[in-house]
């Protein structure tokens, strides 16, 4: 129960994206120290909580989810277009989950402890150590406090999973600014006593009045709570996110007549994916590596998927001994054959999306089906949607660039 | 109302109004912003360009940018 002064690993930050990466770490035999500055893991939620089938298939956690982790499940998904239009994705079956985020970030910390990784609350990484070899400069060290007492750690490797703040992962020298064009501005209240059409499902309302270059959401965590959310850009528009949200709910009786048991808030990377994610003795996963659906703004499942990939690539590097930038580059060619190429194509949807105006957008709903949303959600099929767009010469553009 | 505006040069924030959720650390290009777990956001003068990005990307509107007067004068 002691931090130790020598790690071969040491991951900043215990969200989904450094727990996963520790957890793989530990489990393939690496000494690891997982370090998050907060009081409790988890607290305070900052999120929406969807999670999908397909993540939780991809990361091994079919019938692994314990039952505290989630509120609810999810069958399928409502849409409204900016005119009303209503598109009704029905799966007849669970394709994902709300989950308690504090309780869901808990358990992955716990399991990466259970593994062998040592993990630390209330420790924050202020510093980053750098060392010359070979004339390179590596990373090789962090500096922190743990309450109020001061140490430090060197390591083979410093994971930056800092989330949005992403502040050790750019004093490493990454470039990982948020850029406020591929930054979302995030407001929800979590309420209960409301009222939703479907309990089951996502609702999600779209129209640039009540959410400029973004959509309102209720994400259920039961028959009558769920959170109620707004994602917009930050580019400047006439009102904060939260306002926006306020202005919507206020004409909305059944969510209106709700409590609020937690506010949340926070930025949302929503494109603008690293080349590079990787220094000497330095890697990001993560938001801080702005892995992030662009469209659904789903982080927590590509998190925990770069952090696995990131696992075996620091292994390896363990076994070779080599820990430079160099040898850790297939952490960058596994990420962007496994998740990027296919979250850049998302990138590429919303693009569209942002440029088109809200009667396009009515067409689109008019033209695209359920099963096609979604698989444009997943980076496919953007022919059908640039066939559909090539219908009105003025949108010719955006369709070209889209195939 | 107003007790919780901590006044810096040329940055303003309702510390009352925020949530402590990091977005405008991460949009500030010089690290001038941090979030600690005791006293909310910090701001480090010397390093702010009053390039406003902090206060776009709040979801609240907690923050206020100005032009640096007071810097200037104190030069
Ligand atoms: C409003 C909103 C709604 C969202 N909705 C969804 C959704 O429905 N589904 C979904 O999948 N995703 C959603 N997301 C995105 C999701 O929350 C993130 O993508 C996810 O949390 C990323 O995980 P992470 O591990 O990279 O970072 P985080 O979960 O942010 O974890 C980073 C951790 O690092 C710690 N840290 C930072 N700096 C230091 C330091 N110097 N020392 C020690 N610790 C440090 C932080 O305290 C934090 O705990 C939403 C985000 C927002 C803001
Ligand atoms: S973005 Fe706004 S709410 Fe979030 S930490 Fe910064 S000032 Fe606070
Ligand atoms: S104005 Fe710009 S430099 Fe100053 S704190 Fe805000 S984001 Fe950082």
């Amino acid at each position: 129960m002691v931090l130790g002064s020598e790690y071969d690993v040491v991951v900043v930050g215990a969200g989904p994206g450094g727990s996963a990466t520790a957890r793989k770490c530990a489990e393939l035999g690496l000494k690891t120290a997982l370090l998050e500055k907060r009081q409790e893991i988890g607290i305070p939620v900052r999120c929406g909580e969807g999670l999908s089938i397909y993540a939780v298939q991809a990361l091994g956690m079919v019938d692994k989810l314990p039952r505290q982790v989630y509120a609810q499940e999810i069958d399928g998904a409502i849409v409204y277009s900016p005119n009303g239009k209503k598109v009704v994705i029905d799966f007849g079956e669970t394709v994902g989950y709300i989950l308690e985020r504090k309780m869901y970030d808990a358990w992955l910390a716990q399991q990466a402890a259970r593994k062998g990784a040592y993990v630390q609350a209330k420790t924050e990484i202020t510093q980053l150590v750098k060392e010359q070899k070979n004339g390179e400069t590596y990373i090789t060290g962090v500096k922190g406090n743990f309450e109020s007492d001061d140490f430090e750690i060197k390591c083979n490797a410093v994971v930056g999973a800092d989330g949005v703040e992403g502040r050790i992962t750019r004093m490493a020298g990454l470039r990982s600014t948020l850029m406020l064009k591929t930054t979302d501005s995030g407001y929800q209240y979590e309420m209960v006593d409301i009222e939703m059409e479907d309990p089951r499902k996502l609702i999600i309302y779209f129209g640039s009045k009540i959410s400029p270059r973004g959509y309102v959401w209720i994400f259920p965590k039961g028959d009558d709570r769920a959170n109620v959310g707004i994602g917009i850009g930050s580019m400047g528009y006439e009102k904060t996110a939260k306002q926006y949200l306020d202005a919507w709910i206020a004409t909305q009786p059944g969510i209106r007549k709700g409590s609020i048991v937690n506010t949340v808030c926070g930025g949302i990377p929503v494109g603008g994916f690293l080349k590079n994610m990787v220094l000497n003795g330095f890697a990001a996963v993560g938001d801080a590596a702005h892995q992030v659906n662009p469209i659904h703004g789903g982080g927590i499942g590509e998190a925990q998927r770069a952090g696995y990939i990131l696992g075996h690539v620091l292994a390896e590097a363990k076994q070779k001994n080599d820990f430079s930038a160099k040898a850790l580059a297939t952490y960058n060619e596994r990420w962007w054959t496994e998740r990027g190429n296919m979250l850049r194509n998302v990138e590429k949807v919303r693009e569209v999306m942002e440029k088109i105006a809200d009667e396009d957008m009515d067409m689109l709903a008019d033209s695209l089906d359920g099963e096609t949303i979604m698989e444009l959600c997943h980076g496919k099929r953007l022919s059908v949607l640039a066939k559909v767009l090539m219908k009105k010469p003025s949108l010719l553009k955006l369709a070209t660039a889209l195939v | 109302m107003d007790q919780g505006i901590r006044q810096e040069q040329g940055w303003t924030i309702d510390d009352d109004k925020c949530l402590r959720c990091g977005a405008c650390v991460g949009v500030c290009p010089p690290l001038a912003l941090d979030l600690t777990e005791r006293g909310g956001i910090h701001f480090i003068e010397e390093k702010c360009t009053h390039c406003t990005l902090c206060e776009k990307v709040c979801p609240i509107g907690c923050i206020k940018v100005e032009p640096p007067k007071a810097k200037q004068h104190a030069h």
